[in-house]
Protein backbone atom coordinates (compact mmCIF):
# COMPACT_ATOMS: atom_id res chain seq x y z
CA UNK A 1 0.00 0.00 0.00
CA UNK A 2 1.12 3.52 -0.87
CA UNK A 3 0.00 4.78 2.51
CA UNK A 4 2.09 2.16 4.29
CA UNK A 5 5.12 3.12 2.25
CA UNK A 6 4.66 6.77 3.13
CA UNK A 7 4.15 6.10 6.82
CA UNK A 8 7.12 3.76 7.05
CA UNK A 9 9.49 6.42 5.77
CA UNK A 10 9.16 9.61 7.77
CA UNK A 11 10.60 12.64 5.97
CA UNK A 12 14.17 13.72 6.60
CA UNK A 13 13.04 17.18 7.67
CA UNK A 14 11.01 15.50 10.39
CA UNK A 15 13.68 13.34 11.91
CA UNK A 16 17.01 15.07 11.41
CA UNK A 17 18.22 18.21 13.11
CA UNK A 18 19.86 21.12 11.25
CA UNK A 19 20.38 23.31 14.28
CA UNK A 20 23.32 22.51 16.59
CA UNK A 21 21.76 24.47 19.39
CA UNK A 22 18.46 22.65 18.97
CA UNK A 23 16.36 25.82 18.68
CA UNK A 24 14.81 25.98 15.18
CA UNK A 25 13.28 22.61 14.32
CA UNK A 26 11.60 23.28 10.98
CA UNK A 27 10.74 26.06 8.53
CA UNK A 28 7.53 25.93 6.59
CA UNK A 29 5.76 28.02 3.95
CA UNK A 30 2.25 27.55 2.64
CA UNK A 31 0.49 29.33 -0.19
CA UNK A 32 -3.28 29.63 -0.56
CA UNK A 33 -4.42 29.52 -4.20
CA UNK A 34 -7.81 29.28 -5.88
CA UNK A 35 -9.34 28.67 -9.28
CA UNK A 36 -10.84 31.79 -10.87
CA UNK A 37 -14.64 32.21 -10.72
CA UNK A 38 -15.18 28.86 -9.02
CA UNK A 39 -16.94 28.48 -5.65
CA UNK A 40 -14.51 28.14 -2.74
CA UNK A 41 -14.61 24.65 -1.12
CA UNK A 42 -16.66 25.81 1.87
CA UNK A 43 -19.43 27.15 -0.40
CA UNK A 44 -19.21 24.71 -3.35
CA UNK A 45 -21.79 21.94 -3.73
CA UNK A 46 -20.73 18.31 -3.57
CA UNK A 47 -20.71 18.04 -7.36
CA UNK A 48 -18.72 21.24 -7.72
CA UNK A 49 -16.18 20.02 -5.18
CA UNK A 50 -15.82 16.75 -7.10
CA UNK A 51 -15.15 18.71 -10.30
CA UNK A 52 -12.58 20.90 -8.53
CA UNK A 53 -10.86 17.77 -7.14
CA UNK A 54 -10.56 16.37 -10.70
CA UNK A 55 -9.25 19.60 -12.21
CA UNK A 56 -6.88 20.30 -9.30
CA UNK A 57 -5.35 16.85 -8.96
CA UNK A 58 -5.01 16.44 -12.75
CA UNK A 59 -2.99 19.64 -12.88
CA UNK A 60 -0.95 18.86 -9.76
CA UNK A 61 -0.01 15.39 -10.99
CA UNK A 62 1.87 16.91 -13.92
CA UNK A 63 4.08 19.10 -11.71
CA UNK A 64 7.81 18.35 -11.73
CA UNK A 65 7.93 18.34 -7.94
CA UNK A 66 5.09 15.82 -7.79
CA UNK A 67 6.65 13.07 -9.90
CA UNK A 68 5.87 9.80 -8.16
CA UNK A 69 3.92 11.66 -5.47
CA UNK A 70 1.44 10.11 -3.06
CA UNK A 71 -2.16 11.22 -3.47
CA UNK A 72 -4.99 10.48 -1.05
CA UNK A 73 -8.63 11.45 -1.02
CA UNK A 74 -9.88 11.80 2.54
CA UNK A 75 -13.05 9.78 2.07
CA UNK A 76 -10.85 6.76 1.26
CA UNK A 77 -8.67 7.17 4.32
CA UNK A 78 -8.96 5.57 7.71
CA UNK A 79 -9.39 7.95 10.61
CA UNK A 80 -6.12 6.81 12.13
CA UNK A 81 -4.11 7.52 8.99
CA UNK A 82 -5.55 11.02 8.80
CA UNK A 83 -4.42 11.57 12.36
CA UNK A 84 -0.94 10.26 11.49
CA UNK A 85 -0.59 12.78 8.68
CA UNK A 86 -1.71 15.57 11.04
CA UNK A 87 0.91 14.52 13.58
CA UNK A 88 3.51 14.63 10.82
CA UNK A 89 2.38 18.14 9.82
CA UNK A 90 1.64 16.89 6.30
CA UNK A 91 -2.05 17.86 6.47
CA UNK A 92 -3.92 20.35 8.64
CA UNK A 93 -6.44 19.41 11.28
CA UNK A 94 -8.97 21.32 9.24
CA UNK A 95 -8.38 19.14 6.18
CA UNK A 96 -8.60 15.98 8.29
CA UNK A 97 -12.08 17.06 9.38
CA UNK A 98 -13.32 17.34 5.78
CA UNK A 99 -14.77 14.58 3.64
CA UNK A 100 -15.59 13.98 -0.04
CA UNK A 101 -13.29 15.46 -2.68
CA UNK A 102 -10.81 16.83 -0.18
CA UNK A 103 -7.35 15.38 0.00
CA UNK A 104 -3.63 15.75 -0.31
CA UNK A 105 -0.74 15.12 -2.67
CA UNK A 106 2.62 14.57 -1.00
CA UNK A 107 5.89 14.67 -2.94
CA UNK A 108 8.10 11.60 -2.82
CA UNK A 109 10.62 13.23 -0.47
CA UNK A 110 7.72 14.66 1.60
CA UNK A 111 9.26 18.11 1.34
CA UNK A 112 6.27 19.56 -0.45
CA UNK A 113 2.58 18.81 -0.39
CA UNK A 114 -0.62 20.22 -1.81
CA UNK A 115 -3.90 20.06 0.06
CA UNK A 116 -7.01 20.17 -2.14
CA UNK A 117 -10.37 21.59 -1.11
CA UNK A 118 -9.27 22.63 2.35
CA UNK A 119 -10.37 26.21 3.04
CA UNK A 120 -9.02 27.12 -0.42
CA UNK A 121 -8.82 25.04 -3.60
CA UNK A 122 -5.05 24.69 -3.19
CA UNK A 123 -2.86 24.91 -0.14
CA UNK A 124 0.72 24.37 -1.31
CA UNK A 125 3.22 23.61 1.41
CA UNK A 126 7.01 23.21 1.67
CA UNK A 127 8.89 22.17 4.83
CA UNK A 128 12.65 22.19 5.50
CA UNK A 129 14.63 21.34 8.65
CA UNK A 130 16.22 24.20 10.62
CA UNK A 131 15.90 27.87 9.72
CA UNK A 132 15.56 27.72 5.93
CA UNK A 133 12.64 29.98 5.07
CA UNK A 134 14.43 31.44 2.05
CA UNK A 135 15.06 28.00 0.63
CA UNK A 136 11.46 27.02 1.32
CA UNK A 137 10.31 30.10 -0.62
CA UNK A 138 12.57 29.29 -3.59
CA UNK A 139 11.16 25.77 -3.64
CA UNK A 140 7.51 26.65 -3.25
CA UNK A 141 7.40 29.56 -5.70
CA UNK A 142 8.66 27.23 -8.42
CA UNK A 143 5.83 24.76 -7.75
CA UNK A 144 3.34 27.63 -7.64
CA UNK A 145 4.47 29.12 -10.98
CA UNK A 146 4.29 25.74 -12.65
CA UNK A 147 0.80 25.15 -11.29
CA UNK A 148 -0.26 28.59 -12.49
CA UNK A 149 0.57 27.64 -16.07
CA UNK A 150 -2.09 24.91 -15.79
CA UNK A 151 -4.77 26.51 -13.60
CA UNK A 152 -6.44 29.91 -14.09
CA UNK A 153 -5.72 31.42 -10.68
CA UNK A 154 -8.10 33.74 -8.88
CA UNK A 155 -6.16 36.98 -8.76
CA UNK A 156 -6.54 40.71 -9.17
CA UNK A 157 -3.86 43.35 -9.15
CA UNK A 158 -5.23 45.22 -6.16
CA UNK A 159 -5.95 42.38 -3.74
CA UNK A 160 -3.45 39.85 -5.08
CA UNK A 161 -4.33 36.16 -4.80
CA UNK A 162 -8.02 35.89 -3.89
CA UNK A 163 -8.73 33.53 -0.99
CA UNK A 164 -11.84 32.28 0.80
CA UNK A 165 -10.90 34.24 3.92
CA UNK A 166 -9.84 37.90 3.52
CA UNK A 167 -7.10 37.31 6.12
CA UNK A 168 -5.09 35.42 3.45
CA UNK A 169 -5.50 37.94 0.60
CA UNK A 170 -2.47 39.28 -1.20
CA UNK A 171 0.41 36.86 -1.10
CA UNK A 172 -1.74 34.05 0.33
CA UNK A 173 1.46 33.16 2.14
CA UNK A 174 1.94 31.91 5.67
CA UNK A 175 5.59 31.37 6.58
CA UNK A 176 6.31 29.72 9.89
CA UNK A 177 9.08 28.18 11.93
CA UNK A 178 8.88 25.75 14.82
CA UNK A 179 11.11 26.66 17.74
CA UNK A 180 12.15 25.04 20.99
CA UNK A 181 12.36 27.85 23.57
CA UNK A 182 12.87 26.37 27.06
CA UNK A 183 15.33 29.10 28.10
CA UNK A 184 13.00 32.00 27.34
CA UNK A 185 9.99 30.19 28.84
CA UNK A 186 11.76 29.20 32.09
CA UNK A 187 13.22 32.68 32.55
CA UNK A 188 9.73 34.09 31.93
CA UNK A 189 10.63 36.22 28.96
CA UNK A 190 7.86 35.01 26.66
CA UNK A 191 5.55 37.97 27.28
CA UNK A 192 8.24 40.27 26.01
CA UNK A 193 8.78 38.01 23.00
CA UNK A 194 5.05 37.88 22.24
CA UNK A 195 4.81 41.66 22.34
CA UNK A 196 7.78 42.09 20.03
CA UNK A 197 6.30 39.53 17.64
CA UNK A 198 2.95 41.30 17.67
CA UNK A 199 4.56 44.61 16.79
CA UNK A 200 6.26 42.99 13.82
CA UNK A 201 2.97 41.48 12.64
CA UNK A 202 3.87 37.96 13.67
CA UNK A 203 2.03 35.48 15.85
CA UNK A 204 3.27 32.81 18.22
CA UNK A 205 1.24 29.65 18.76
CA UNK A 206 1.56 26.10 20.06
CA UNK A 207 2.89 22.95 18.41
CA UNK A 208 -0.12 22.10 16.25
CA UNK A 209 -1.16 25.59 15.20
CA UNK A 210 -4.17 27.64 16.07
CA UNK A 211 -5.62 27.07 19.51
CA UNK A 212 -2.95 24.67 20.71
CA UNK A 213 -0.65 25.34 23.65
CA UNK A 214 3.13 25.39 23.82
CA UNK A 215 3.51 21.80 25.04
CA UNK A 216 7.14 20.81 25.48
CA UNK A 217 8.21 24.46 25.13
CA UNK A 218 7.65 24.17 21.38
CA UNK A 219 6.14 27.17 19.61
CA UNK A 220 5.26 28.15 16.05
CA UNK A 221 6.03 31.64 14.80
CA UNK A 222 4.27 32.87 11.68
CA UNK A 223 3.51 36.06 9.78
CA UNK A 224 0.12 37.53 10.59
CA UNK A 225 -0.66 39.67 7.56
CA UNK A 226 -0.49 38.78 3.91
CA UNK A 227 -1.39 41.98 2.05
CA UNK A 228 0.91 44.88 1.26
CA UNK A 229 4.39 43.43 1.37
CA UNK A 230 6.32 41.18 -0.98
CA UNK A 231 7.05 37.59 -0.02
CA UNK A 232 10.84 38.09 0.21
CA UNK A 233 10.30 41.11 2.49
CA UNK A 234 8.07 39.14 4.83
CA UNK A 235 10.55 36.25 4.87
CA UNK A 236 13.47 38.57 5.50
CA UNK A 237 11.65 40.14 8.48
CA UNK A 238 10.88 36.73 9.90
CA UNK A 239 14.44 35.55 9.39
CA UNK A 240 15.76 38.54 11.28
CA UNK A 241 13.26 38.11 14.12
CA UNK A 242 13.89 34.39 14.45
CA UNK A 243 17.69 34.75 14.32
CA UNK A 244 17.40 37.36 17.03
CA UNK A 245 15.17 35.05 19.05
CA UNK A 246 17.69 32.21 18.71
CA UNK A 247 20.34 34.52 20.07
CA UNK A 248 18.14 35.46 23.04
CA UNK A 249 17.21 31.84 23.68
CA UNK A 250 20.85 30.82 23.73
CA UNK A 251 21.66 33.65 26.12
CA UNK A 252 18.81 32.59 28.39
CA UNK A 253 20.14 29.02 28.46
CA UNK A 254 23.66 30.20 29.29
CA UNK A 255 22.24 32.49 31.93
CA UNK A 256 20.43 29.53 33.51
CA UNK A 257 23.63 27.48 33.46
CA UNK A 258 25.63 30.30 35.00
CA UNK A 259 23.07 31.72 37.42
CA UNK A 260 21.51 28.55 38.81
CA UNK A 261 23.67 25.61 37.74
CA UNK A 262 22.50 23.37 40.55
CA UNK A 263 18.80 23.99 39.95
CA UNK A 264 19.29 23.37 36.24
CA UNK A 265 21.26 20.17 36.86
CA UNK A 266 18.57 19.04 39.24
CA UNK A 267 15.74 19.69 36.74
CA UNK A 268 17.57 18.01 33.85
CA UNK A 269 18.59 15.05 36.01
CA UNK A 270 15.08 14.57 37.36
CA UNK A 271 13.58 14.76 33.88
CA UNK A 272 16.07 12.18 32.61
CA UNK A 273 15.42 10.01 35.65
CA UNK A 274 11.66 9.98 35.20
CA UNK A 275 11.83 9.43 31.45
CA UNK A 276 14.20 6.46 31.80
CA UNK A 277 12.24 4.87 34.64
CA UNK A 278 8.57 5.72 34.26
CA UNK A 279 6.07 3.00 33.32
CA UNK A 280 3.11 5.27 32.56
CA UNK A 281 3.71 8.43 30.56
CA UNK A 282 0.99 10.79 29.25
CA UNK A 283 1.92 12.84 26.12
CA UNK A 284 1.98 16.20 27.81
CA UNK A 285 4.19 15.05 30.67
CA UNK A 286 6.54 13.29 28.27
CA UNK A 287 6.92 16.37 26.06
CA UNK A 288 7.51 18.62 29.07
CA UNK A 289 10.25 16.37 30.44
CA UNK A 290 11.85 15.79 27.04
CA UNK A 291 12.19 19.56 26.71
CA UNK A 292 14.45 19.54 29.82
CA UNK A 293 16.48 16.65 28.44
CA UNK A 294 16.93 18.57 25.16
CA UNK A 295 17.95 21.64 27.12
CA UNK A 296 20.51 19.61 29.10
CA UNK A 297 21.90 18.00 25.96
CA UNK A 298 22.24 21.32 24.13
CA UNK A 299 24.30 22.59 27.07
CA UNK A 300 26.32 19.36 27.02
CA UNK A 301 25.09 18.33 30.47
CA UNK A 302 23.81 15.19 28.74
CA UNK A 303 25.24 13.43 25.69
CA UNK A 304 24.43 15.87 22.80
CA UNK A 305 24.16 12.80 20.58
CA UNK A 306 20.66 12.23 21.89
CA UNK A 307 19.47 15.35 20.03
CA UNK A 308 20.15 13.75 16.68
CA UNK A 309 16.94 11.77 16.52
CA UNK A 310 14.97 13.44 19.28
CA UNK A 311 12.49 14.85 16.74
CA UNK A 312 11.60 11.40 15.51
CA UNK A 313 11.10 10.33 19.14
CA UNK A 314 8.66 13.22 19.60
CA UNK A 315 6.79 11.99 16.55
CA UNK A 316 6.64 8.42 17.82
CA UNK A 317 5.05 9.60 21.09
CA UNK A 318 1.97 11.06 19.43
CA UNK A 319 -1.25 9.07 19.94
CA UNK A 320 -1.81 7.95 16.33
CA UNK A 321 1.84 6.92 15.96
CA UNK A 322 1.61 4.71 19.05
CA UNK A 323 -1.63 3.20 17.82
CA UNK A 324 -0.07 2.50 14.42
CA UNK A 325 2.52 0.07 15.77
CA UNK A 326 -0.12 -1.96 17.59
CA UNK A 327 -2.84 -4.35 16.48
CA UNK A 328 -5.88 -2.90 14.78
CA UNK A 329 -7.73 -2.76 18.09
CA UNK A 330 -8.12 0.85 19.25
CA UNK A 331 -6.04 1.50 22.34
CA UNK A 332 -7.28 3.26 25.44
CA UNK A 333 -5.32 6.32 26.47
CA UNK A 334 -4.07 4.39 29.55
CA UNK A 335 -2.58 1.68 27.31
CA UNK A 336 -1.02 4.34 25.12
CA UNK A 337 0.60 5.92 28.17
CA UNK A 338 2.21 2.58 29.04
CA UNK A 339 3.45 2.03 25.47
CA UNK A 340 4.74 5.60 25.37
CA UNK A 341 6.80 5.00 28.50
CA UNK A 342 8.33 1.92 26.80
CA UNK A 343 9.29 3.88 23.68
CA UNK A 344 10.92 6.68 25.69
CA UNK A 345 12.82 4.25 27.96
CA UNK A 346 14.18 2.42 24.92
CA UNK A 347 15.30 5.60 23.21
CA UNK A 348 16.88 7.36 26.18
CA UNK A 349 18.20 4.15 27.75
CA UNK A 350 20.98 4.18 25.16
CA UNK A 351 22.40 7.35 26.69
CA UNK A 352 23.97 7.80 30.07
CA UNK A 353 23.68 10.61 32.54
CA UNK A 354 26.99 12.46 32.58
CA UNK A 355 25.57 15.32 34.51
CA UNK A 356 27.84 15.28 37.56
CA UNK A 357 31.09 14.54 35.79
CA UNK B 1 -21.05 62.90 0.67
CA UNK B 2 -22.99 61.40 -2.22
CA UNK B 3 -26.19 63.06 -3.36
CA UNK B 4 -29.57 61.41 -3.86
CA UNK B 5 -29.89 60.52 -7.52
CA UNK B 6 -33.58 61.60 -7.58
CA UNK B 7 -33.71 64.86 -5.64
CA UNK B 8 -30.01 65.69 -4.96
CA UNK B 9 -30.48 65.82 -1.19
CA UNK B 10 -27.66 64.19 0.82
CA UNK B 11 -27.88 60.44 0.24
CA UNK B 12 -28.26 58.20 3.28
CA UNK B 13 -29.38 54.99 1.56
CA UNK B 14 -27.07 53.15 -0.74
CA UNK B 15 -28.12 50.28 -2.94
CA UNK B 16 -26.46 47.76 -5.21
CA UNK B 17 -28.56 46.03 -7.81
CA UNK B 18 -27.44 43.16 -9.97
CA UNK B 19 -29.02 42.55 -13.32
CA UNK B 20 -27.57 39.93 -15.68
CA UNK B 21 -24.34 39.91 -13.72
CA UNK B 22 -23.82 43.67 -14.03
CA UNK B 23 -23.98 45.64 -10.83
CA UNK B 24 -25.39 49.15 -10.67
CA UNK B 25 -25.16 51.39 -7.65
CA UNK B 26 -27.70 53.89 -6.41
CA UNK B 27 -27.51 56.63 -3.84
CA UNK B 28 -30.82 57.79 -2.38
CA UNK B 29 -32.01 60.07 0.39
CA UNK B 30 -34.36 58.71 3.02
CA UNK B 31 -37.40 60.42 1.56
CA UNK B 32 -36.94 59.10 -1.98
CA UNK B 33 -36.03 55.64 -0.71
CA UNK B 34 -39.31 55.63 1.21
CA UNK B 35 -41.31 56.79 -1.76
CA UNK B 36 -39.79 54.01 -3.83
CA UNK B 37 -40.90 51.58 -1.16
CA UNK B 38 -37.37 50.53 -0.32
CA UNK B 39 -37.85 51.22 3.36
CA UNK B 40 -41.07 49.26 3.54
CA UNK B 41 -41.08 47.67 7.01
CA UNK B 42 -41.70 44.17 5.68
CA UNK B 43 -38.70 44.40 3.41
CA UNK B 44 -36.74 46.06 6.12
CA UNK B 45 -35.90 42.93 8.11
CA UNK B 46 -34.04 41.48 5.21
CA UNK B 47 -32.42 44.73 4.23
CA UNK B 48 -31.07 45.67 7.62
CA UNK B 49 -28.97 42.56 7.79
CA UNK B 50 -27.24 43.60 4.64
CA UNK B 51 -27.15 47.31 5.31
CA UNK B 52 -26.95 47.92 9.04
CA UNK B 53 -26.62 51.65 8.39
CA UNK B 54 -30.14 51.57 7.01
CA UNK B 55 -31.51 50.66 10.39
CA UNK B 56 -29.77 53.58 12.04
CA UNK B 57 -31.12 56.06 9.52
CA UNK B 58 -34.63 54.67 10.07
CA UNK B 59 -34.37 54.96 13.80
CA UNK B 60 -33.17 58.53 13.71
CA UNK B 61 -36.12 59.76 11.73
CA UNK B 62 -39.70 60.41 12.76
CA UNK B 63 -41.53 57.18 12.04
CA UNK B 64 -44.90 58.89 11.62
CA UNK B 65 -43.59 60.18 8.32
CA UNK B 66 -43.47 56.72 6.84
CA UNK B 67 -45.87 56.73 4.00
CA UNK B 68 -48.37 53.91 4.26
CA UNK B 69 -49.23 54.38 0.63
CA UNK B 70 -45.79 53.18 -0.36
CA UNK B 71 -46.13 50.54 -3.05
CA UNK B 72 -45.38 47.00 -1.91
CA UNK B 73 -41.88 45.90 -2.75
CA UNK B 74 -41.87 43.47 -5.65
CA UNK B 75 -38.33 42.27 -5.29
CA UNK B 76 -35.83 43.75 -2.94
CA UNK B 77 -32.55 44.33 -4.76
CA UNK B 78 -30.52 41.77 -2.83
CA UNK B 79 -26.82 41.65 -3.37
CA UNK B 80 -26.06 38.19 -4.69
CA UNK B 81 -22.93 37.04 -6.47
CA UNK B 82 -23.86 36.22 -10.09
CA UNK B 83 -21.21 33.50 -10.26
CA UNK B 84 -21.85 31.55 -7.07
CA UNK B 85 -25.10 33.00 -5.57
CA UNK B 86 -23.32 33.89 -2.34
CA UNK B 87 -24.82 36.69 -0.24
CA UNK B 88 -23.19 39.15 2.12
CA UNK B 89 -25.42 37.93 4.89
CA UNK B 90 -23.61 34.58 4.67
CA UNK B 91 -20.26 36.27 5.01
CA UNK B 92 -21.38 37.74 8.31
CA UNK B 93 -22.00 34.22 9.60
CA UNK B 94 -19.00 32.34 8.29
CA UNK B 95 -16.31 34.95 7.62
CA UNK B 96 -15.47 33.38 4.25
CA UNK B 97 -16.55 34.46 0.77
CA UNK B 98 -18.25 32.33 -1.87
CA UNK B 99 -15.83 32.65 -4.81
CA UNK B 100 -13.21 34.98 -6.28
CA UNK B 101 -15.88 37.02 -8.06
CA UNK B 102 -17.46 37.90 -4.68
CA UNK B 103 -14.56 40.27 -4.03
CA UNK B 104 -15.69 42.35 -7.03
CA UNK B 105 -19.43 42.09 -6.40
CA UNK B 106 -19.17 42.96 -2.68
CA UNK B 107 -16.18 45.30 -3.05
CA UNK B 108 -17.91 48.19 -1.27
CA UNK B 109 -18.58 46.09 1.81
CA UNK B 110 -15.53 43.81 1.83
CA UNK B 111 -12.76 46.36 1.22
CA UNK B 112 -13.32 48.15 4.56
CA UNK B 113 -13.08 44.75 6.29
CA UNK B 114 -9.86 43.98 4.43
CA UNK B 115 -8.44 47.30 5.55
CA UNK B 116 -9.26 46.42 9.14
CA UNK B 117 -7.55 43.05 9.17
CA UNK B 118 -4.63 43.76 6.84
CA UNK B 119 -1.99 46.47 7.28
CA UNK B 120 -2.36 47.64 3.68
CA UNK B 121 -4.94 47.47 0.89
CA UNK B 122 -2.67 46.97 -2.09
CA UNK B 123 -0.87 43.78 -3.14
CA UNK B 124 2.86 44.13 -3.80
CA UNK B 125 3.87 40.50 -3.93
CA UNK B 126 4.18 37.87 -6.61
CA UNK B 127 2.14 38.34 -9.78
CA UNK B 128 0.90 35.25 -11.57
CA UNK B 129 1.94 35.70 -15.22
CA UNK B 130 -1.19 34.31 -16.81
CA UNK B 131 -3.77 35.91 -14.53
CA UNK B 132 -2.03 39.23 -14.99
CA UNK B 133 -2.33 39.00 -18.78
CA UNK B 134 -5.97 37.93 -18.43
CA UNK B 135 -6.74 40.93 -16.26
CA UNK B 136 -5.14 43.35 -18.72
CA UNK B 137 -7.14 41.78 -21.56
CA UNK B 138 -10.39 42.09 -19.63
CA UNK B 139 -9.65 45.72 -18.88
CA UNK B 140 -9.01 46.51 -22.52
CA UNK B 141 -12.22 44.71 -23.53
CA UNK B 142 -14.16 46.84 -21.06
CA UNK B 143 -12.54 49.94 -22.46
CA UNK B 144 -13.39 48.96 -26.05
CA UNK B 145 -16.99 48.25 -25.06
CA UNK B 146 -17.17 51.77 -23.68
CA UNK B 147 -15.83 53.13 -26.98
CA UNK B 148 -18.38 51.03 -28.83
CA UNK B 149 -21.22 52.62 -26.86
CA UNK B 150 -19.89 56.07 -27.71
CA UNK B 151 -19.57 55.18 -31.39
CA UNK B 152 -23.15 53.89 -31.51
CA UNK B 153 -24.60 56.93 -29.79
CA UNK B 154 -22.63 59.13 -32.21
CA UNK B 155 -24.06 57.02 -35.04
CA UNK B 156 -20.56 56.25 -36.26
CA UNK B 157 -21.55 52.82 -37.45
CA UNK B 158 -18.46 51.89 -39.42
CA UNK B 159 -16.30 52.46 -36.34
CA UNK B 160 -18.85 50.59 -34.22
CA UNK B 161 -18.65 47.58 -36.52
CA UNK B 162 -14.87 47.58 -36.34
CA UNK B 163 -14.95 47.78 -32.56
CA UNK B 164 -17.55 45.02 -32.35
CA UNK B 165 -15.35 42.67 -34.39
CA UNK B 166 -12.28 43.54 -32.35
CA UNK B 167 -14.09 42.87 -29.04
CA UNK B 168 -15.40 39.60 -30.39
CA UNK B 169 -11.96 38.37 -31.41
CA UNK B 170 -10.42 39.48 -28.11
CA UNK B 171 -13.09 37.65 -26.15
CA UNK B 172 -12.54 34.50 -28.16
CA UNK B 173 -8.78 34.58 -27.74
CA UNK B 174 -9.05 35.17 -23.99
CA UNK B 175 -11.21 32.09 -23.63
CA UNK B 176 -8.75 29.76 -25.27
Amino acid sequence: MLMEQLLNTPAKWMTTSQDDRDIVLTSRIRLARNIDKTPFPGWATRQERAKIWEQATDAARTLTAMKGAYCFELSNMEQQNKQLLVERHLISRELAARGDSSGVMISKNQQSSIMFNEEDHFRIQAIYPGLQLKRAWTGITKIDSELESKIPYAYNSQLGYLTACPSNLGTGMRASAMLHLPGLIITEQMNKVMQAAHQLNMTIRGLYGEGTEATGNLVQISNQSTLGETEPTIIEQMNRFISDLCHQEWNARKQLLKGAPLTLKDRVGRAFGILTNASILPTKEALGLISFVRLGASLKMLDPGLLKEINSLILELQPAHIQRNQSSQPLTSETRDILRADIVRKYLGRFSLTIND
Amino acid sequence: MNKCEICSAPATVYLTQIINGKSSKYYLCNKCAQEKGLLDPSAFDLAEKIFPSLQQSMESQDTTQVSHQAPPVQSLPLTTCPVCSFTLEKYKNVGRLGCSECYRVFAEEILPIVEQIQPAAEHHGKKPVHADIRETQQKSIQQLEQELKVAISAENYSKAAQLRDLIKSLKESSQT
